[in-house]
C-alpha cells in the first residue's frame, strides 16, 4: 500500500498534471486582479489585517507574483522557485482567511471573482481549497528535479 | 532546495515586482501607491487613475442631510433595483449606475439642470454614488452632492425609509 502511494507520487505524469493545474489556477486568478487593481485593493482592505499604507502596494504586486509564478509552473521554467512563491502566498492566504473566520469577520476572498462579502461557508471552502493547493505545492517543491517532465529549465 | 532555487526564487520575484509597477504606471486603470482608506474622509478608494470619487461632493453631516431631505431635495439611489426594492430613502428614485444610459431620457425630461440632487449607494465601501454623480455632472447637472454613508447610515440614524 505504502509502496503504491510512493509509486504514484513519484510518477512524473502526476507531477506534471498537478504542476500545470496549480500554475493555470494562479495564472487565471491573477488576470482579473491585474485588470482591476482598485477592486482587488478593496478586497485586501476588506480583510482588515493590513496597514493602509501597504494595501495598494499589495494590490499592485500580488497579481504579478501569481502570474509569473503560475507561468513558471505551466511552462516549466524553474518550477521549484515558482512554487516556493506560490507556497508562501498560499500560506499567507490561509493565515488571513483563518484569522477572519475565527473572529467572524465577513469579507470577499477575491480569489476568482469579486463581489459582495462571502458567506462563512464559502470562505471555509476557499480555506479548504487553499490547504489542498498548498499540499500540491509542497508535493511539487519536493519532487525530484531530474524526474520532472516537460520542463524547459529545472 | 538549494542556492540555485533561492536565486531563481528571487529572480522571479524581482521580475514580477518590476513588471507590476511598470504595468501599473502605464495602465489606464492603474492605482496610486497609497489609497484613501480612512473612512473619516468619506468613501474609500484605492485612488485609481480613472477614479470617480471626489470628496468635495460629499455631505458628511447627517443633520444637514436631513434638513435637505425635509426641504424636498431629490435623492437618487445608485444601487441595483433589487436593493432599492428592499428599502430606500423615502421618496428617492432608483437610477442604478449600471443602467444609467437607460434613464438619461427620463432624467432630462423630468429634472431641470439646476435641480439639487443627492446620490447615495450602500455606504463608504461603495463608489456607485460618486459614479452616478459624475454621470449627472456630465449631463450638465451642476448641483449634485453625494451622501457617503448611504442607505445603511440613513437607516441607522432612523431617518424616513420606504419599500
Amino acid at each position: 500500500m505504502k509502496n503504491n502511494i510512493i509509486k504514484i507520487l513519484e510518477n512524473n505524469n502526476i507531477e506534471l498534471l498537478v504542476r500545470v493545474s496549480l500554475g493555470i489556477l494562479f495564472f487565471y486568478s491573477s488576470l482579473h486582479k491585474i485588470g482591476n487593481p482598485a477592486e482587488f485593493a478593496k478586497v485586501i482592505y476588506g480583510y482588515s489585517l493590513f496597514p493602509h499604507s501597504i494595501i495598494n502596494i499589495f494590490a499592485i504586486s500580488v497579481p504579478f507574483l501569481e502570474l509569473f509564478a503560475g507561468l513558471s509552473l505551466i511552462i516549466g521554467v524553474y518550477p521549484k522557485s515558482g512554487v516556493m512563491i506560490i507556497n508562501i502566498m498560499l500560506s499567507l492566504f490561509i493565515i488571513a482567511i483563518s484569522i477572519n473566520l475565527i473572529r467572524g469577520h465577513e469579507f470577499d476572498c477575491g480569489c476568482v471573482s469579486f463581489g459582495e462579502p462571502q458567506s462563512v461557508m464559502s470562505n471555509i471552502w476557499v480555506l479548504i481549497r487553499d490547504i489542498f493547493c498548498l499540499l500540491f505545492g509542497v508535493y511539487i517543491l519536493y519532487f525530484r528535479d531530474d524526474n520532472r517532465k516537460l520542463c524547459i529549465k529545472k | 532546495m538549494n542556492i540555485k532555487d533561492l536565486k531563481y526564487f528571487c529572480l522571479i520575484g524581482i521580475i514580477s515586482l518590476i513588471t507590476a509597477f511598470i504595468v501599473n504606471y502605464m495602465s489606464p486603470v492603474g492605482i496610486a501607491l497609497i489609497g484613501e482608506w480612512d473612512i473619516k474622509n468619506g468613501v474609500i478608494s484605492a485612488n485609481p487613475k480613472n477614479s470617480t470619487v471626489n470628496h468635495k461632493r460629499e455631505i458628511t453631516d447627517n443633520k444637514e442631510l436631513k434638513k435637505l431631505f425635509d426641504l424636498g431635495v431629490l435623492f437618487m439611489d445608485a444601487r441595483t433595483n433589487e436593493d432599492y426594492s428592499k428599502g430606500h430613502i423615502k421618496g428617492a428614485i432608483s437610477i442604478p449606475v449600471n443602467k444609467f444610459e437607460d434613464n438619461v431620457e427620463m432624467i432630462w425630461t423630468k429634472f431641470k439642470k439646476d435641480q439639487r440632487i443627492i446620490t447615495y449607494c450602500s455606504g463608504i465601501y461603495c463608489e456607485d454614488s460618486h459614479m452616478l454623480a459624475k454621470n449627472l455632472e456630465e449631463l450638465g447637472y451642476k448641483r449634485v452632492s453625494v451622501f457617503p454613508g448611504g442607505f445603511p447610515e440613513w437607516k441607522k440614524e432612523g431617518f424616513p425609509v420606504e419599500k
